[in-house]
């Protein structure tokens, strides 16, 4: 089935789902119904480092929201 | 030129090769992957985008069905060489923009060749139609099984009756290329030729991934052999067997496997297409026997539909879309399905042996085929139901464009489509209608016309809509 997400971050940057690029922050995307981990990839400025969610009964008009901080360059 | 007389079928073929005998394929070796490295062997990623962008996304599928399925999609090839679309007020050739060609049995002749040739398929009299479009390809089959010297050859038990098409496929048209050559040119269309992974009953294609988890090499691997696997009909040959190497290449698998693998309750398929690839990895699997692509999926589709649903595959094209790389994704999908009469159901007799093989090895496919379609149908409706409800997601034009004899309107002129028999050996006027039929069945697709011509598609908001 199809799912929905918006992951939240300060800043429009690519989102990694399960290890790949797969989305940009602050925009809904599609990923197939499951679990999942995502991040924002190599520039480790945000935390936590990734989060994995089960991904499961969204609607377009209401996605998962994930949420990640932004924090000083490492 | 030799004749031997036409046969009933494949099927009939089928059972002459089986009197002959001979067991598995195996007389090549196929090459260890020394070192698994992501980046490196025949993967969508690799191919250059400079002239063919991902933009307009288009992907075709070829179906099985001998020379009946390989001349119908090379004349949809041939219509899409002369066809133009526009994009940002630019021309671009619409076979040009093709990305992927996902092909099953008699339908990954043409793509394979396609793929390593290019334009050159197209030439009048050329090796491609001489060599086989026009050419009794069953009667090369048959001689070689009767030669007394490919006796010998049967005999051993690592030389089957799959190993003389591959030798035959080789000599006519594909020469000594293996997939280095496709790697090579780095050309689009990503080439998906598709066989069946017999003992799992799962798709099973010749692309660099594939070849990973069992640390085989695919690069070294002859184009030919994989046709001959793809067009391995059960009965009228010999499973092929390929080398398995599993857990000696340092490969290590895709992270979404381990997370699917938590999905049986939320998502069986995603589930079981993780189980799928792990059973690769088991250190007991020495070989891989491959069938006919058609076993698994007749029209080669499910590839393309996982990776438009699914981000799980290296060339997710649902990826693309959520990178906003996609604007329109166009799926051409070239079915060459026949329905041939049998006239059983006159008679109280009971159908023959031949019968009940027929009606087994092709009636789970078509029905598997039929589900495939609507599976895509259902796929684009609801992404474009998405897409009106969410503004906020990408808005993705997709066009759903299905060439299949079908859609004839004519009831005798289909009758006669429908009728052609499943070989590969064809009339001469029976490969020239199925060319001009694929051409103009896709020309006459209302969703192809709204493609090539989305100024006459009525209003903006159905032009941007496509035809999901």
């Amino acid at each position: 089935m199809d799912e929905y997400v918006k992951v939240a971050f300060p800043t429009r940057r690519q989102v990694w789902v399960d290890g790949e690029p797969g989305g940009f922050t602050n925009k809904i995307f599609q990923v197939e119904t499951g679990n999942h981990v995502f991040d924002l990839g190599p520039k480790k400025n945000y935390k936590p480092e990734q989060q994995e969610c089960m991904v499961k009964g969204t609607l377009p008009e209401e996605p998962m929201i994930i949420a990640f901080e932004r924090v000083g360059d490492l | 030129m030799r004749r031997v007389p036409r046969m009933a079928g494949i099927l009939a073929l089928a059972f002459a090769l089986l009197a002959v005998g001979g067991c598995a394929g195996f007389a090549e070796k196929t090459e260890h992957l020394d070192a698994y490295d992501e980046f490196r062997g025949y993967r969508y990623e690799r191919l250059d985008k400079t002239d063919n962008k991902d933009d307009l996304f288009v992907i075709l599928t070829f179906s099985g069905g001998g020379t009946r399925a390989a001349a119908f999609s090379y004349g949809v090839l041939e219509a899409l060489r002369d066809t133009t679309v526009e994009m940002d007020g630019k021309p671009r050739n619409l076979l040009g923009e093709v990305d992927v060609i996902s092909s099953v049995s008699g339908g990954s002749f043409t793509a394979a060749y396609y793929g390593l040739y290019g334009n050159d398929i197209f030439t009048e009299g050329g090796r491609f139609q001489n060599n086989f479009l026009y050419h009794d390809v069953q009667a090369d089959l048959l001689y070689k099984l009767f030669n007394p010297y490919n006796w010998v050859r049967l005999a051993s038990p690592e030389f089957g009756r799959i190993e003389l098409a591959s030798e035959l496929y080789q000599k006519l048209l594909f020469s000594d290329a293996t997939f280095h050559d496709l790697e090579g040119h780095r050309r689009k269309p990503f080439i998906m030729i598709n066989a069946t992974d017999m003992v799992k009953g799962s798709q099973f294609t010749f692309t660099q991934s594939q070849f990973d988890p069992i640390c085989a090499d695919l690069s070294r691997f002859p184009i030919a052999r994989a046709v001959a696997a793809s067009s391995n009909f059960p009965l009228a040959f010999s499973p092929l067997a390929i080398n398995s190497y599993p857990g000696t290449c340092g490969y290590t698998e895709p992270k979404w496997v381990q997370q699917a693998l938590g999905d049986l309750p939320a998502n069986p398929r995603r589930y079981y297409r993780a189980r799928m690839l792990r059973t690769y990895e088991e250190a007991d699997r020495r070989y891989v026997h491959l069938l006919d692509g058609g076993v698994a999926d007749n029209i080669g589709l499910r590839g393309p539909l996982t990776s438009i649903r699914s981000s799980d595959v290296d060339w997710s094209v649902l990826h693309k879309i959520n990178l906003e790389e996609v604007r329109k994704l166009v799926v051409i999908v070239v079915d060459a399905r026949n329905e041939v009469k049998s006239g059983l159901d006159k008679s109280p007799r009971a159908p023959g042996t031949l019968a009940v093989v027929n009606a087994i090895a092709t009636t789970p496919l078509d029905n598997y085929s039929f589900d495939s379609i609507e599976l895509l149908q259902d796929t684009f409706r609801r992404r474009d139901d998405a897409q009106r409800r969410q503004p906020d997601l990408h808005q993705v034009q997709l066009y759903r464009i299905y060439v299949g004899f079908d859609q004839i309107k004519d009831d005798a002129e289909r009758e006669a489509f429908l009728a052609t028999k499943t070989s590969f050996d064809l009339p001469r006027e029976r490969v020239d209608a199925l060319r001009r039929k694929g051409a103009e069945l896709l020309r006459q697709s209302a969703c192809f016309q709204k493609l090539i011509y989305p100024a006459a598609a009525g209003t903006a908001g159905a032009e941007a809509r496509g035809c999901p």
